[in-house]
């Protein structure tokens, strides 16, 4: 006879156990350490990171540990833990001009004030597997130039200097407000740039470099030229209400775009480039640029551009951004929908008995 | 020397989710009494029914607005325990306290919510001498009501309830009230409809 | 009595997972969904430690509505023993030490996936729904700022035509769950994915009904005794589903019932979805017997 199922409780604890069991692998392999992915796994920690909206390379690391190195989890698991942290304020904005770069090149410009930095990149490497990275070998150390101190200038700025590009500014001159906060307050659209950007910067990479790279294909097409991607380090300061003055509170690794982009101008503006900006925790340079691109597709409205193709309809990009919320929905369709299938079930028996379907097929 | 802060929750979590269910049911039941926890103090001119509610609910992200009568004790009160921003602007008003019910003028500057956000809107916090759930009281009905809640109130003018019962008409937009007395509270969301006008009571 | 007592919590995390700020945001928008019935309040909804999707909004407004006296139940399906709802139970076990129970009688508070009990519910109980998309009117108009003008200006024309394009392609209306309602003749209303046999359970029901979509950042509610109307045409109206078979384990003719795949030949058999309804009722047969 049939008994209602009983016993989730156990099933799920046993889950878990087996869960744990799957993480470590087998024990005769020596167990990694989130200092060792915090180290050699870098761009996956600076990803979550990103995403996670939490820059601290521990918990990303054991964040990835945990989640067995799938990213996404990991990001969902920073970002449940970032929710428990006190709020003490918002930092001061962060002076990126003022960054101590490791690397920094401009598509636009062959030389320039500060020069060209290639830092460690992928890019100009050949992508063959390297059979001798598994096999212990030292690594030789690499040749570097001394770290200038002095600021390294925005290459969008030298632009600006002579009138070439619109000014660097998410708002109107006269919006002298507090910079909104999509954690705090819940969306509402029309959405402003500063809160579009926030959203963009902990959006998914995979989804953002999609978008932009349809803007490439015609989808929104508007010629992109990387102005600048520079990545570095730079200060955070924090005003304590108690001492009424910025304190430094550390560095913090990111990365920043600036794509400059073709506008032809409209009956009030004569011509000139306009921008798309992009930024990330650590160095998330790919998701740094399409950042960049979606960020300018998106002032359409803004600009006076029509708005045609996915990557400028902002309801949808910032709707569809974060993966913790789009990993959640989709995979809530492994939840039991049982009690909704059954009125699905009885209304097709009854739509097919009401058509004679069934009769029919018995016949046939 | 300025007069020693009193206190607020003794248990913030425990106490908070108790209070909050008081003003839950409270709004749930137009004009159905909630008994209070007595064992909060008033606060210069703020009951302890105003001072739970503000506990309760109020915080940076909520500006608050005093009457004039109010007083620095509530307003060092309300900046210390629930860090709100205190405004003079009604129309920023997330909460306003009155300690009686007060010139009808003051009342137009209060946020009624949009079209769009009908919850954009002020809730007032009008206190009274008492009330009671009697036969003698003004007949309420809405959504939260059965049939009929009888409300007497002692300490508002028969007028309030003519002001209650022409704002029904703005519905979804509107400002909800909830009336602190010393022991106890009641709330009278956009939604109550005065059946009986004063002059019946 | 089937409660188990309050015990203990996880004084890692504050009561009921939710800091004191964001419970207070949280109020504050419950309330006002209370004085504006039907309507969706938009509220800065927090990620919480189980995916969004899985409960989020309902959690967080058991979490802001909790107090250390309730006692709550949680189910998913219509049963207490699902997955996602042990999984919901456990955590407010651990982050809020509240007793908890199977009956819905017992209940103060009472968290729900899909179902409404089927026992009807009092004056001193809170149903919190978990609700996966808001928004009657998204499947009709995906855009957030057109929904809102339509619900701004009452204007619910398109979700009548699409109901009226069901009747004239299969002569009735073919929504079986999250059937629309209208709330106190003002706010066309969700109900949540439970199936339209739950929607009469909602009309003037005694018990504070709240809503909570996390992941949408959406929170609507139902005082108590409030008008819920399913929408329907005068020629067609609102019908709940029915079976010709009753409850196979308890005999109850008037539940919503599960249908059980028993065995390979498509032999299958109907019981109650409502697993605390139907175990009262085998219980109290197997007493009176005694």
């Amino acid at each position: 006879m049939y008994v209602a199922v009983k016993g989730g409780e156990r099933a799920i604890d046993n889950a878990h156990r087996l869960l744990a069991e799957k993480r470590r692998g087998d024990p005769d392999v020596a167990e990694i350490s989130a200092e060792q992915i915090s180290q050699q796994l870098t761009l996956g920690v600076d990803r979550v990171m990103s995403e996670g909206s939490l820059y601290d390379r521990g918990l990303a690391a054991l964040a990835i540990k945990q989640a067995r190195g799938d990213m996404i989890e990991a990001v969902f698991l920073v970002r449940a833990s970032r929710t428990t942290l006190a709020r003490f304020g918002y930092s001061e904005p962060l002076d990126t001009g003022a960054m101590e770069i490791t690397r920094r090149i401009s598509a636009t410009f062959k030389d320039l004030p500060g020069g060209q930095v290639l830092g460690p990149t992928f890019d100009y490497t050949h992508r063959l597997l390297d059979r001798a990275l598994d096999t212990g070998a030292e690594v030789e150390p690499a040749a570097t130039a001394p770290v200038s101190d002095d600021a390294t200038p925005h290459v969008l700025g030298l632009l600006d200097k002579q009138g070439l590009i619109e000014p660097a500014s998410c708002r109107p001159d006269e919006d002298q407000s507090e910079p909104g906060d999509m954690t705090r307050d819940p969306l509402t659209f029309p959405v402003d740039r500063d809160v579009r950007l926030q959203m963009l910067a902990r959006g998914d990479e995979g989804f953002l470099l999609a978008l932009g790279y349809s803007t490439q294909r015609g989808y929104a097409r508007n010629h992109p030229f990387a102005g600048e991607i520079r990545v570095g380090m730079v200060e955070v300061s924090f005003v304590p209400e108690e001492l009424g003055f910025a304190v430094c509170l550390g560095e913090i690794e990111i990365t920043e775009c600036e794509m400059v982009n073709q506008f032809t101008g409209s009956k009030s503006t004569p011509p000139q480039f306009t921008r798309g900006y992009g930024i990330s925790f650590g160095h998330c340079e790919r998701k740094a640029m399409s950042m960049a691109q979606v960020d300018r597709a998106l002032r359409a409205d803004e600009l006076g551009e029509d708005r045609t193709a996915p990557a400028q309809d902002e309801e949808f990009v910032l709707s569809h951004c974060d993966n913790v919320q789009a990993t959640g929905f989709v995979e809530h369709l492994k939840l039991p929908h049982y009690v909704d299938f059954q009125s699905e079930l009885e209304l097709v028996r009854r739509m097919r008995r009401e058509q004679g379907a069934d009769r029919q097929e018995a016949a046939e | 020397m300025a007069p020693a802060l009193k206190p607020g929750f003794a248990d913030p979590p425990a106490d908070a989710a108790r209070c909050f269910r008081i003003l839950l049911d409270a709004m749930s039941r137009p004009g159905l009494v909630q008994k209070i926890a007595t064992d909060l103090p008033a606060a210069g001119r703020l009951n302890p029914a105003s001072v739970m509610t503000a506990l309760t609910l109020c915080d940076h992200e909520s500006p608050v607005w005093l009457d004039d009568t109010a007083g620095d004790e509530a307003i060092d009160y309300i900046r210390f325990h629930c860090g709100a921003p205190i405004t003079r602007d009604t129309s920023q008003a997330a909460f306003a306290f009155f300690a009686g019910w007060p010139d009808q003028s003051v009342l137009t500057g209060f946020s009624i919510g949009s079209p769009d956000y009908p919850d954009a809107s002020a809730t007032l916090v009008i206190q009274v001498d008492g009330m009671s759930n009697s036969e003698d009281g003004v007949a309420l009905a809405g959504p939260g009501i059965e049939s009929v809640h009888r409300l007497a109130v002692t300490g508002l003018p028969d007028e309030f309830w003519t002001w209650l019962q022409a704002s029904d008409r703005t519905f979804p937009l509107g400002i909800d009230i909830i009336l602190a007395g010393p022991d106890c509270l009641a709330a009278l969301p956009r939604t109550v409809r005065v059946m009986e006008a004063a002059g019946c009571m | 009595m089937t409660i188990e007592p309050a015990a203990a919590r996880d004084t890692g995390y504050n009561f009921a997972y939710l800091n004191e700020q964001t419970k207070k945001m949280i109020r504050r928008a419950l309330l006002k969904a209370v004085a504006i019935p039907g309507y969706q309040v938009p509220f800065a909804s927090r990620e919480m430690p189980m995916p969004y999707g899985w409960g989020t909004g309902g959690v967080q407004v058991t979490a802001s509505v909790l107090t250390p006296e309730d006692v709550l139940k949680v189910i998913d399906q219509g049963a207490d023993d699902t997955t996602n709802a042990v999984s919901i139970r456990k955590f407010f076990k651990r982050t809020a030490g509240v007793a908890t129970t199977e009956a819905t009688a017992e209940a103060s508070v009472i968290q729900t996936r899909h179902r409404i009990p089927e026992q009807k519910l009092t004056s001193d109980q809170i149903l919190v729904y978990q609700v996966p998309i808001p928004e009657p009117l998204r499947f009709l108009e995906p855009r957030e700022t057109e929904t809102r003008k339509m619900h701004a200006f009452e204007d619910y024309g398109l979700m009548h035509v699409k109901l009226y394009e069901d009747i004239s392609q299969h002569g009735h209306i073919a929504t079986t769950y999250a059937y629309p309602v209208k709330v106190e003749g003002r706010y066309v209303m969700d109900p949540s994915p439970t199936p339209k046999f739950d929607n009469p359970k909602m009309d003037n029901c005694a018990a504070l009904q709240l809503f909570g979509a996390g992941r949408e950042k959406r929170i609507y509610a139902l005082p108590p005794f409030t008008s819920v109307v399913s929408l329907d045409f005068e020629d067609h109206p609102f019908e709940v589903q029915a079976w010709e078979h009753p409850c196979e384990l308890c005999g109850a003719r008037d539940t919503y019932l599960d249908e059980v795949i028993v065995d390979d030949e498509g032999g299958r058999m109907f019981v109650c979805s409502d697993t605390d309804y139907c175990a009262s009722r085998r219980q109290a047969v197997s007493e009176a017997a005694e």
